[in-house]
């Protein structure tokens, strides 16, 4: 029923810096919507544009990496305020993959629900990428999940995520909202099972 | 071999193991709110599946803007208001009666030893303080657990942190948290739970305890939690007295889900807390935290008293025992936002509320306010806050602002100075 997911090619934005928080990737002035439908105007806004309005040249407008789907970031990316609108204003700019040095857990848990590997290089090869990346906007990027591996161009770097979310992507299972549609029985008896069931339901 | 208190919930309350160490856990509560739920309701409806696995286990509050301010905060609190009333989702919190969630939930005795909960916020981690397994989660995993009951997680691997030592007049859990936030570094945690252990946290109030939880997740940490003991059981007893015959008895119950001697743990550090002094952060990041005296004039234009951290009776009662009979610094703005109406109302009992007013602060309604930028107490470019919230990075308060992060009793000390202060 969903996609199995065992590689993604595209090129690549570096966004450098650790600790990116979730207040930066969208601010939460702009969470007074009831869809995810149109975020990625948003996604990085305040970085992006000066108070006139007026583009700050940032590299999600630059023209060199107009197109590109992955994105290059450094350590412990997406971190701070668990909302969603984070990744969600990511895909809807175009961002299909994220590699990095380490992610935050609500925001990798967020990213691998909508289908987006967050995959983790050492330090020195994500530098090294992000270089190549600036260097050659056009470069070519390919993330095989199967095998584990980034190929930058002609040079291959292993890669890790954890088994859990990566078998997620290989049978095609991310879709949580979707997987867990089924299941129903085993979820009751679960329930039942519960030593304090009587206060889990009580009315307080 | 023992097991944490993470391991004990995880274990009773596995669904299902679908792939590799993600486990699949039914819930006992699924909290809400109005900013991340109802695009979850939304895709709900449009699915054709407008409808919830248990309403007793959902409990749902307007908090993070509230009253509305502008059109669109108003449709969230109408996605919100509606879909409860649909739904039978008897526990909502509107106006009038609402509040923090991490504060009214707890206070209405929503959260019990030993239970699961999710919700769409990050500041989830705070429920662990009655030894439960509690994490933020996004909208996808919030509407799977609306929908069904359950949500996936990875089993949890926990670090112990030993919080040890009395602590002297004038530090608070606050002070304790952002030194543990510090110590381990913002990403120190991620993938873990942290368990607060040892005689500060045995000494703690259920307030001061739902402090050092909150935090957890500025450390990267899942979730954060503290073992049950009397403590837990005198708080919610006025919720379960008519379910066990003692407070001994419910303390039985509940000291199963507590770890065992010989559980084992993913790492462990120990902070001696007798030699700590009031702290706060500087920079844009929670883990940047110095000993007050060693800021030297830092100017400040606001005090933010409130939130999710530090909007409680206690926390109020420690920075109106510092205001009493003072002013605010004719430079500085104040504002306090009580996390619920019943802590309003026991403050404006106990007086706390004329000493804010007295010293010159806007007492506001129960929200989020200021914490995240959204509604009111923004700053301006430029603008330096003291605050009691749990975050400070760069345009959380509002676009070019720079906020410390102290204890209330701190910030109000601050408020009088002028400038970066402790209380004496």
């Amino acid at each position: 029923m969903n996609t199995v997911i065992t590689e993604l090619s595209g090129k690549g934005i570096p966004i450098r810096g650790n600790e990116i928080d979730t207040d930066r990737i969208i601010p939460a002035r702009f969470m007074k919507c009831v869809t995810f439908a149109g975020l990625g105007a948003y996604a990085f806004y305040d970085e992006r544009y000066n108070d006139n309005g007026t583009p700050k040249n940032h590299v999600f407008d630059r023209s060199e990496y107009e197109g590109h789907s992955i994105l290059a970031v450094n350590k412990n990316f997406g971190c701070g305020s668990s909302r969603e609108h984070a990744p969600q204003a990511l895909k809807d700019y175009g961002i299909k993959a994220i590699i990095g040095e380490s992610f935050a857990e609500i925001f990798a848990g967020n990213c691998t629900a909508l289908g987006i590997p967050a995959v983790q290089l050492s330090e020195q090869d994500i530098h090294e990428v992000q270089a190549a990346i600036e260097q050659n906007p056009s470069l070519e990027l390919r993330i095989d999940l199967s095998e584990k591996m980034l190929q930058a161009g002609d040079t291959a770097y292993p890669i890790h995520l954890p088994d859990a979310f990566r078998n997620s992507f290989l049978d095609g299972t991310w879709d949580s909202t979707a997987l867990l549609l089924s299941g129903k029985k085993e979820i009751e008896r679960v329930y039942a099972s519960l030593p304090y069931l009587a206060f889990n339901t009580a009315s307080v | 071999m023992g097991k944490t208190i993470a391991e004990k919930i995880f274990d009773a309350h596995r669904v299902d193991n679908p792939s590799g160490t993600i486990q699949v856990i039914s819930l006992d509560r699924v909290f809400c709110h109005e900013i991340t739920t109802p695009i979850a309701i939304n895709d709900l409806v449009s699915r054709g599946k407008d409808r919830v696995h248990n309403p007793e286990n959902i409990k749902a509050v307007i908090d993070h803007v509230t009253p509305a301010k502008d059109s669109k905060t108003a449709e969230q609190g109408k996605i919100l208001r509606d879909w409860a009333k649909r739904n039978n989702i008897r526990d909502f919190f509107d106006i009038g009666k609402n509040g923090v969630c991490h504060a009214i939930f707890p206070e209405k005795g929503f959260v019990r030893p030993g239970f699961t909960v999710i919700m769409g916020d990050s500041h989830t981690c705070t429920h662990g303080a009655f030894c439960a397994f509690a994490a933020g989660v996004g909208t996808t995993d919030l509407e799977v657990g609306i929908l069904k009951g359950v949500c996936a997680f990875e089993y949890p691997k926990t670090m112990k942190v030993n919080l040890t030592g009395d602590l002297v007049p004038g530090v608070y859990p606050k002070d304790v948290i952002l030194t543990v936030i510090k110590t381990v570094g913002v990403n120190g945690a991620t993938n873990m739970v942290m368990e607060f252990t040892g005689p500060v946290v045995d000494g703690m109030s259920m307030e001061g305890r739902m402090t050092l939880s909150n935090m957890a997740v500025e450390a990267g940490a899942t979730s954060g939690i503290c073992k049950a003991d009397m403590t837990t059981v005198d708080y919610l007893w006025p919720f379960i007295k008519s379910d066990f015959a003692s407070k001994e008895e419910a303390l039985a119950a509940y000291a199963q889900w507590n770890a065992d001697s010989d559980a084992v743990y993913e790492k462990e550090i120990t902070i001696d807390c007798a030699s700590l002094r009031p702290v706060s952060t500087f920079g844009y990041k929670p883990d940047q935290v110095k000993n007050i005296s060693d800021f030297e004039n830092t100017k400040i234009d606001q005090v933010y008293i409130g939130s999710c951290t530090n909007g409680r009776i206690e926390d109020l009662r420690q920075a109106a025992a510092v205001l009493k009979g003072k002013s605010l610094h004719p430079d500085v703005r104040g504002i306090v936002s009580p996390a619920t109406p019943e802590i309003f109302s026991q403050a404006l009992k106990e007086g706390l509320i004329e000493i804010f007013m007295d010293a010159g602060f806007c007492v506001t309604n129960p929200t989020c306010g200021a914490c995240l930028g959204m509604s009111n107490g923004v700053l301006a470019a430029g603008e330096v806050c003291a605050s009691t919230t749990n975050r400070n990075f760069n345009g959380r308060m509002g676009k070019g602002g720079m906020v410390h992060l102290m204890s209330p009793a701190s910030a109000a000390a601050s408020g009088i100075a002028g400038v970066i202060t402790a209380a004496q």
